[in-house]
């Protein structure tokens, strides 16, 4: 009887689950590599950035309410020549989900199942996001619902709880003699915001009402202020000598609050649960994206794209375990966000130009 | 005749109807009044409750004769009603020439509310059986349906499985009749509106679809109604049996429908725009559609004040997480992260595992075991020795279970409070399956520690959110968040904030109460 559609509020959780992702981890030992104290100032740019491109998606998507991005690129571009450009899409939307599986893997591994074997985390975990993805949109739109308020809830408490052990001189000098590094570091913070791009494909899942735009927006900013928040208190907490040695900041972090005297001295197992579901809600998101991408593609109808779900998995339990090394993974993560980034820096923006273009002749 | 209903149902034995009243459509009353009891009796194989008494009307030579299943009927009304008045006073029905009519007796004569004619074998069969009176007259082809029921059954008593402190204490019985006057007793609407179906090829059981017309909206009426309409089934004697075939999930471990037995709770259900149903036989109801909120509600929510029903109602929440988690999380903890723990517990419960020959996931598995068969002991046992067996099982095998060294005292308390969690769970169901999902968090604790937890609960979350009662998300309103809806969800907000009925089931009257002008109600819950 009651027809489901995403909800406007909807928009905002799955957009900052898509953002979030395995980054929360490590974004600040990044940022501070690049571009030491002032790591910050280049993520909160990039972010700020981020917001641009990701309302070129936006533009994109509503200029086609019925079609999702895979669609509205066979549209725009014909057959042949869509698929052709879709495929790095799709391509990324699974190496990102089975490289972020496996960084998680190794993150769990050494922070709390030292003796449990990576491909059996990768596999559990696996598992569980193909049935969510199998489920549909709306089960995904439901789960982004439930975790956002408690990574919310968490990280705020987290960032809270750092602040008494913050040393603020940490943070400076701000901007002295380091302008070409927070320059340099700009682009590598967009490529952390990557994931704003699932406007496209739940966009035609909204209810058509005004005001979605304010909610995406909500999602875009969210993402920007956590991490700049996280790598502001990370500085302060560890200083930059001792972040660039910390490959995952954010666990040490929760590791390092302690909570003497009471019935939980260290909170850093269910602070992990609250990771777990963050990286669960990304690694979702990412899959469904690519069984869109492949299922056009592929031209399979809408009917039968879930089962694309299971094939996909397989993919990516692949990917992820084909590296031994585990820090080889990271640098493979970063080329990959690095990579899509600028492909689609090339290709998108024309793309819309192209749809508002080709609207204008329509209307005249 | 026999022979040839007989040889009837023998030439169509692909029929599934067969054997059933619906192949006797084709057999009509004959005007001799013997042939038709006869037929009558060969159809219900003779039963011996099954009554006949053939008598003359008035002064006249014309027989009558009436069937029914003394069982079933007042049988006094059929003697001071039907018999008496035939015999002593039908010269007021006799039309000019002398002769009975039909229509006189039943229009005239006959007084008792609910008379219908009938010509048909498989209404009469039908008839006699639901508890009508027959009568059928010589030299007719029609007969007469009469309705003077009277079931024995027990009285109106306290519920059972869903006590309240406050508020009403009546509880639906097994008589249908009796529950319909329970609930109109509630409602003086005359958009009220009961529905009768007739349920099973065989039992051919009364079923009745309640709502309020103008709240409730169409298209779950209708929804509900053709799933309903579209159930072919031998026999069924509860709704939840009904409500397995027409849901879309049946399979599915968490309740899909709330079953009740609390005539206020359906009166409150239909006010907000659900519909009830209600089976002839079967002491409760089930009200559709339904919410994982919406079954962690309990009457004494609205009896209490606003603040302290939210808190309870958060309590119940918890304890449904306790229910599920508290043994997983008690074997993570210990198993792979004991530095969470400050050193006095740690070293307080290795203490008290030592001499435990089992591992702690063992243990409560052992201990999870035995907590089942103790309730399912409790429940089949007469009330009497169930509480004796409460007392031995709870305090003499624990105890001794602890002293004899095979499960540890911490144990006894994680599992004491796991078990008093899940009965703190308002729905019966819902408890039952947090029961059953607790163990797949335990070994998935066991092998993956918290991050098996943290899988398991999102699975549980996916499942959850992948339930659907007629077309209704399971976990509405909390996801899609629907702020209005939320009012009455994980928390109870006072009754002058919900003045609105719930969005989500999309009801054609939208307002419950109009809160008055200014400020809050003057005894504002």
């Amino acid at each position: 009887m009651i027809t489901e559609r995403l909800s406007k509020v909807q928009v905002m959780t799955i957009t900052v689950g898509a953002i979030f992702g395995v980054d929360i981890l490590m974004v600040q030992h990044y940022m501070v590599k690049l571009a030491r104290q002032d790591g910050w100032i280049s993520l909160a740019i990039g972010g700020l950035l981020s917001i641009g491109f990701a309302f070129v998606y936006y533009l994109l998507a509503i200029l086609h309410p019925d079609l999702d991005l895979p669609e509205i690129m066979l549209k725009l571009c014909g057959p042949f020549l869509g698929r052709l450009l879709l495929f790095p899409i799709a391509l990324y939307a699974v190496l990102y989900a089975g490289l972020s599986a496996r960084i998680f893997a190794q993150a769990l591994k050494m922070f709390l199942l030292d003796r449990t074997p990576i491909y059996a985390i990768i596999g559990l975990m696996l598992v569980v996001v193909a049935y969510s993805v199998y489920k549909g949109i709306y089960v995904i739109g439901s789960i982004s619902d439930v975790i956002f308020p408690i990574c919310v809830f968490t990280i705020v408490s987290m960032l809270l709880m750092s602040f008494q052990q913050m040393d603020l001189d940490r943070l400076h000098p701000v901007l002295f003699e380091n302008t070409d590094n927070v320059v340099r570091g700009i682009f590598p913070g967009l490529r952390h915001f990557l994931g704003f791009e699932i406007i496209a494909y739940v966009y035609c899942h909204t209810y058509r009402a005004k005001g979605t735009y304010k909610w995406f927006s909500a999602g875009l900013l969210i993402p920007i202020i956590f991490y700049v928040m996280l790598t502001v208190v990370s500085i302060g907490v560890f200083s930059v000598g001792s972040l660039k040695g910390l490959i995952f900041p954010t666990l040490t972090l929760s590791k390092s609050i302690e909570f003497p005297a009471t019935f939980l001295e260290r909170l850093e197992s269910f602070t992990a649960v609250v990771w777990i579901a963050l990286v669960f809600e990304s690694l979702i998101l990412f899959f469904y994206m690519s069984v869109r991408d492949f299922s056009v593609l592929l031209g399979i109808s809408r009917r039968y794209d879930k089962y694309m779900t299971f094939a996909l998995i397989a993919a990516a339990y692949i990917v992820s375990l084909l590296e031994p090394h585990g820090i080889q993974v990271l640098d493979y993560f970063l080329t990959l966000l690095s990579a899509y980034t600028l492909y689609t820096l090339i290709i998108i923006p024309p793309l819309t130009g192209y749809a508002l273009l080709k609207r204008r002749r329509s209307k005249q | 005749m026999l022979s040839l209903l007989k040889k009837l149902a023998s030439g169509k034995k692909d029929r599934i109807y067969e054997g059933t009243t619906e192949h006797l459509k084709q057999f009509r009353l004959s005007p001799n009044i013997g042939d038709n009891t006869t037929r009558l009796l060969d159809i219900m194989n003779n039963s011996f409750d099954i009554k006949t008494r053939a008598f003359k009307i008035g002064r006249t030579n014309t027989r009558a004769a009436v069937i029914y299943i003394s069982e079933l009927v007042d049988e006094i009304t059929v003697n001071n009603n039907i018999i008496k008045s035939l015999i002593l006073e039908s010269t007021f029905v006799m039309d000019k020439n002398g002769k009975v009519d039909l229509d006189l007796i039943k229009d005239s004569m006959l007084s008792l509310a609910d008379v219908e004619e009938t010509e048909t074998f498989d209404e009469i069969v039908l008839g006699i059986m639901s508890g009508d009176t027959f009568l059928c007259i010589q030299g007719f082809t029609k007969g007469l349906l009469i309705s003077a029921r009277k079931y024995k059954g027990r009285t109106v008593g306290q519920p059972n499985l869903e006590p309240s402190v406050k508020g009403p204490q009546e509880a639906f019985v097994e008589m249908l009749s009796v529950n319909i006057g329970l609930i109109r007793r509630r409602i003086r609407d005359p958009n009220l509106t009961f529905e009768i179906h007739k349920l099973g090829r065989r039992a051919k059981a009364d079923i009745v679809l309640m709502y309020i017309k103008g709240i409730a909206h169409k298209d779950l009426i209708d929804d509900i109604r053709n799933k309903l309409l579209a159930i072919d089934i031998d026999k069924v004697t509860t709704a939840v049996e009904v409500s397995k075939l027409m849901l879309d999930r049946p399979h599915s471990i968490f309740p899909l429908v709330q079953v009740t037995e609390r005539p206020d709770k359906v009166v409150a259900a239909m006010n907000e725009g659900r519909v009830a149903m209600i089976i002839e036989g079967a002491p409760d109801a089930i009200t559709l559609p339904v919410t994982l909120p919406i079954l962690m509600q309990s009457s004494d929510d609205y009896f209490e004040n606003w603040m302290a029903a939210t808190v309870i109602r958060m309590t119940r929440y918890v304890c449904f997480l306790i229910s599920v988690l508290f043994p997983a999380i008690y074997i993570s903890t210990t198993s792979y992260h004991p530095g969470m723990l400050p050193t006095r517990l740690v070293l307080s419960i290795t203490a008290s595992r030592t001499g435990v020959p089992f591992p702690a996931v063992l243990e409560a598995l052992l201990m999870e075991f035995t907590l089942e068969i103790l309730q399912e002991a409790g429940i089949r046992l007469p009330r009497v020795v169930g509480q004796t067996v409460s007392i031995v099982g709870g305090l003499v095998i624990g105890q001794a279970a602890v002293q004899a060294g095979v499960v540890s005292p911490i144990m006894v308390i994680v599992i004491s409070i796991t078990a008093l969690s899940s009965f703190a769970i308002p729905d019966y169901s819902l408890s039952m399956a947090s029961r059953i999902i607790r163990i797949p968090f335990i070994l998935l604790a066991v092998t993956f520690g918290s991050f098996g937890i943290a899988m398991g609960m999102l699975f549980l979350l996916a499942y959850l959110s992948s339930l659907r009662c007629f077309g209704l998300s399971y976990l509405t309103p909390l996801t899609p968040f629907r702020p209005r809806d939320s009012r009455d969800s994980l928390i109870r907000a006072p009754l002058w904030t919900m003045h609105k009925r719930p969005e989500f089931l999309h009801p054609e009257d939208t307002i419950k109460h109009v809160p008055p002008a200014g400020r809050n109600e003057p005894n504002d819950n």
